[in-house]
């Protein structure tokens, strides 16, 4: 308990009758990075929205440096570099005015972070907001979630509206302040890119982080997964004896707990002359699959 | 902070509402000469013309042959009774609206609700300019009767002037609290102005209806209450026992209902 900047246990948060939260668990560790992953309407804005004191949980507990963070919220603020995943900011300001106002509050500030984005962003803050494309808008959002000089960082989709140079300037900002210390808890849709950056994932299954042995399951489950790619027409394969197929954007998906028949398997799509053959990985995507397999999106 | 952010949002309204009053003020002070001249010629009959005690009360007194008495009476009714309450109250409704309600429309609550600062502090400092922007103007304009009523060649003192504006000020500030405690229960703004809206059409109704008229707010604020403060026969201290005291505890009322609301938004 000692070693966690952020501890989470038991919390609950219904919109009416849809329960999003069900006693979650979260615990988040001095100068760690956590993805946090799950489809639209899990929940994971209002987890996110819970920990600043946004939205109000119906019971649980939050601490973040030791210190119950949902009975001070102003103070849990003031120790959070807070993104949300709408960019809202004030329209009739310019650029400077919203980085100024938006900073005002906190204590302490990153200069050199605030500094980094601004040359690395390149926003026009002398343009009233108004005139930002939404890519700039969130560039702006992200100098202000970033710039404070504060031990964690919580941000909802950062990615959101940002072109592929972008993101990886973003990267490497992030991977900046990871090596200053700060604790960066970040929800994204972009699977790939969370599991090159983050040291660990949390998948938010049915209002709760998934039991990392659930996770653990579906991995070594993908891992005896068989993936082969043909171009063209597919070729007649019969499905060898005690394997599960399935063909999922023109892929062929074979799946089989006997270790003999998989050789076979292997054996029978070298012959038919694949584009590509993989065994033994759990694509991200794949896990993300698997373990929302049956959940319905729901829109946050 | 806050503070400076919310005033700029507003001066713009606040400098239009300031001269739509003061525009108000110069056109009934030009006239009262013609409205003088008329009444010498005799024009007593129109008294039985007017449906309402109170306006054949206002008329008569601005019908005295005491032309200070007169020029009291005049401005009791146009400057207070009509413009204050009228352009004022239309002030606060236009400024409140948006408190809250406009940072839900146009999304910029979270980001507001994200700094690190509490609810309160917002709506005090929210509460802070919008009261400052409608209640100066009032002032003001009310406090500009006296240079130009001795211009005039009345005479019109200074103090119960101020009193007066105080007066109005409270009435249009029980306005403004009720319009930011509806910001902070409704979505948008046009739900707000729309449910304050509601509300003083009813009380206009209530007050031009006999019988019924005593238990409109408007009684707290109307010709009745202006012409005694301007012919210094209502102090201050009756005014705020009698009037001034329900006004306040409506205010205070308000602000804490808005910021118990406030305090329970869940985004």
């Amino acid at each position: 308990m000692k070693d966690l900047l952020l501890s989470v246990r038991g919390l609950a948060k219904s919109y009416g009758r849809t329960r999003v939260l069900a006693g979650l668990d979260l615990d988040l560790g001095p100068g760690e990075m956590l993805g946090l992953v799950g489809p639209n309407g899990v929940g994971k804005t209002t987890l996110l929205r819970c920990l600043l004191g946004l939205a109000f949980p119906e019971r649980g507990s939050v601490v973040l440096e030791g210190r119950d963070a949902l009975a001070d919220p102003v103070w849990t603020r003031g120790r959070v570099g807070y993104l949300p995943g709408e960019t809202s900011l004030y329209p009739q300001m310019t650029g400077k005015e919203a980085l100024d106002f938006g900073l005002r509050f906190h204590r302490e500030l990153d200069e050199e972070t605030r500094d980094l984005c601004l040359e690395v962003f390149r926003i026009p803050l002398r343009r009233k907001i108004r005139s930002y494309s939404a890519g700039m808008k969130q560039q702006l959002a992200l100098t202000i979630a970033l710039s404070p000089r504060v031990p964690l960082l919580v941000l909802d989709e950062p990615d959101k509206a940002l072109d592929p140079s972008v993101r990886g300037k973003l990267r490497g900002i992030c991977l900046d302040l990871k090596g200053k210390g700060r604790s960066i808890l970040v929800s994204t849709h972009h699977l790939e890119e969370l599991e090159r950056l983050s040291d660990r994932l949390a998948f938010l299954v049915r209002g709760r982080i998934a039991d990392p042995r659930e996770v653990d399951e579906a991995r070594k489950r993908l891992e005896r997964r068989v993936r082969g790619r043909f171009s063209g027409k597919a070729p007649k394969l019969s499905t060898p004896l005690g394997c599960t197929g399935t063909i999922r954007d023109g892929e062929f998906l074979f799946e089989t707990e006997d270790s003999e028949a998989r050789v076979a398997l292997i054996d029978a799509l070298m012959e038919a002359g694949p584009e590509s053959l993989s065994f033994g990985s759990a694509p991200l995507h794949e896990l993300y699959d698997l373990l929302y397999a049956g959940d319905p999106e729901v829109d946050e | 902070m806050i503070a400076r952010k919310t005033w700029k949002e507003v001066r713009g309204m606040t400098f239009a509402y300031f001269l739509i009053l003061e525009l108000l003020l110069v056109l009934t002070l030009l006239y009262w000469p013609q409205l003088r001249q008329a009444i010498d010629k005799g024009m007593s009959g129109l008294l039985d013309l007017i449906p309402v005690d109170f306006a054949k009360r206002m008329l008569k007194d601005v019908m005295s042959k005491d032309p200070d008495f007169a020029y009291r009476a005049y401005i009791a009714a146009e400057q207070f009774f009509r413009s204050v309450n009228v352009i004022g109250i239309s002030a606060a409704v236009l400024l409140g609206t948006g408190a809250i309600a406009r940072e839900r429309e146009n999304g910029t609550l979270e980001f507001l609700f994200s700094r690190p600062v509490s609810r309160s502090r917002i709506l005090r400092d929210k509460t802070m300019v919008l009261a400052a922007s409608t209640l100066v103007p009032v002032f003001a304009s009310s406090l500009s009767v006296w240079p130009m009523a001795r211009l005039q060649g009345y005479e019109i003192a200074a103090a119960p002037l101020l009193l007066a504006s105080l007066h109005g000020s409270l009435f249009i500030l029980l306005f403004l609290m009720l319009t930011i405690f509806l910001s902070t229960c409704f979505k948008t703004q046009v739900h707000v102005a729309f449910a304050v809206g509601g509300f003083i059409v009813m009380e206009v109704g209530i007050f031009f209806v006999k019988g019924i008229r005593e238990i409109s707010l408007f009684r707290l604020s109307d010709y009745d209450v202006y012409m005694p403060i301007l012919s210094g026969t209502l102090g201050f201290a009756d005014l705020f026992l009698s009037r001034g005291i329900w006004l306040l505890a409506g205010i205070v009322v308000l602000y804490l209902l808005a910021r118990h609301r406030i305090t329970r938004i869940d985004l």
